[in-house]
């Protein structure tokens, strides 16, 4: 049976902005950004603070977004689809971005490579890398630009915690916490 | 040759290309899934507009928020614009930021490393907007 208070309780002590799970499509994300929008506009949040936290939101989104759209038409990846998550919350003057979404072993190795390149990254090598991975012949004709992971780690001072974790044969969890402040 | 004109949407941004006083300006968010689709057309009308482009050409961009596809979109944009400076026509980029947006500073320093056109860094402070 569902604690009414308790719920409250953790709503109210985690400052939670936003809590959501499921499967993304492109209005519900625009619906996300508006919401926080709106909500940290009415808010006495510093512009550049503000403009963190939607950029990164957006990026986070549209990462789980290209990724688990690929298999919206698979039944068997459903549990995949649905797996997004992401919440919100506030902690005097930082903002803590936590989300996430289930991979597939290959993702995983891949995910895990593209890290291992830009996690121990000084901020100005960072820097260099970004623009040089921005820098290139051809544009993508369809989805993200792969600079997402990048753009999260420079936008955010580099307060990322990036991780995984193995929920059975088939899936791992991954998932990013971000502080913006 | 026909200029644009897009409305922007809580995901696209305001587009206003006049071929005829060679001002263009793109502004507002640009947040698209799939920014293919938007900047397609926008590319390839600069690539028209670069083969016939007026005495002096402005591009400005007042963005309050850009994903990363968009990114690699402005700067195929300030390509297109560096080809119509290095031609030898006279052309200027303008870069506004908020004053407390760090990043959009960040990114216009960032282009400005990239492409050899002038770009003009605005500075605009909101609150007193």
């Amino acid at each position: 049976m569902l604690d009414v208070d308790e719920v409250y309780n953790i709503l109210n002590e985690q400052n939670i902005l936003l809590a959501h799970r499921g499967a993304l499509n492109g209005d519900l994300i625009d619906v996300i950004v508006q919401l926080i929008d709106s909500k940290l506009a009415y808010s006495q949040v510093r512009v550049r603070v503000k403009k963190k936290v939607v950029n990164i939101l957006v990026e986070c989104l549209q990462n789980s977004y290209h990724y688990t759209s690929k298999f919206h038409e698979d039944e068997e990846m459903n549990r995949l689809v649905e797996s997004p998550f992401l919440i919100l919350s506030q902690h005097n003057d930082a903002f803590f971005l936590f989300t996430g979404n289930f991979v597939t072993p290959d993702r995983l190795n891949y995910l895990k490579e593209k890290l291992d390149k830009i996690t121990d990254l000084s901020e100005e090598e960072l820097q260099a890398f970004y623009i040089q991975s921005l820098n290139k012949d051809t544009l993508p004709t369809s989805g993200g630009a792969g600079l997402g992971l990048v753009d999260i780690l420079r936008r955010s001072h580099r307060n990322v915690n990036f991780d995984f974790k193995q929920i059975d044969e088939h899936y791992s969890l991954f998932t990013i916490l971000i502080e913006i402040k | 040759m026909k200029n644009i004109e897009i409305s922007g949407t809580s995901k696209t941004p305001d587009v206003s290309f006049d071929p005829e006083s060679g001002l263009l300006e793109i502004s507002g968010r640009s947040i698209p899934e799939n920014s293919y689709q938007f900047y397609e057309p926008l590319l390839s009308w600069l690539d028209k507009y670069a083969s016939e482009p007026k005495e002096f050409t402005l591009l400005s961009f007042k963005l309050d928020y850009f994903n990363t596809s968009s990114s690699m979109y402005i700067l195929g944009i300030l390509k297109k614009m560096e080809k119509i400076f290095l031609a030898g026509h006279k052309s200027e980029v303008k870069w506004y930021y908020d004053i407390d947006d760090e990043d959009m500073l960040q990114t216009g320093e960032d282009l400005k490393q990239i492409v050899k056109i002038p770009i003009e860094m605005v500075e605009i402070d909101q609150e007193q907007v």
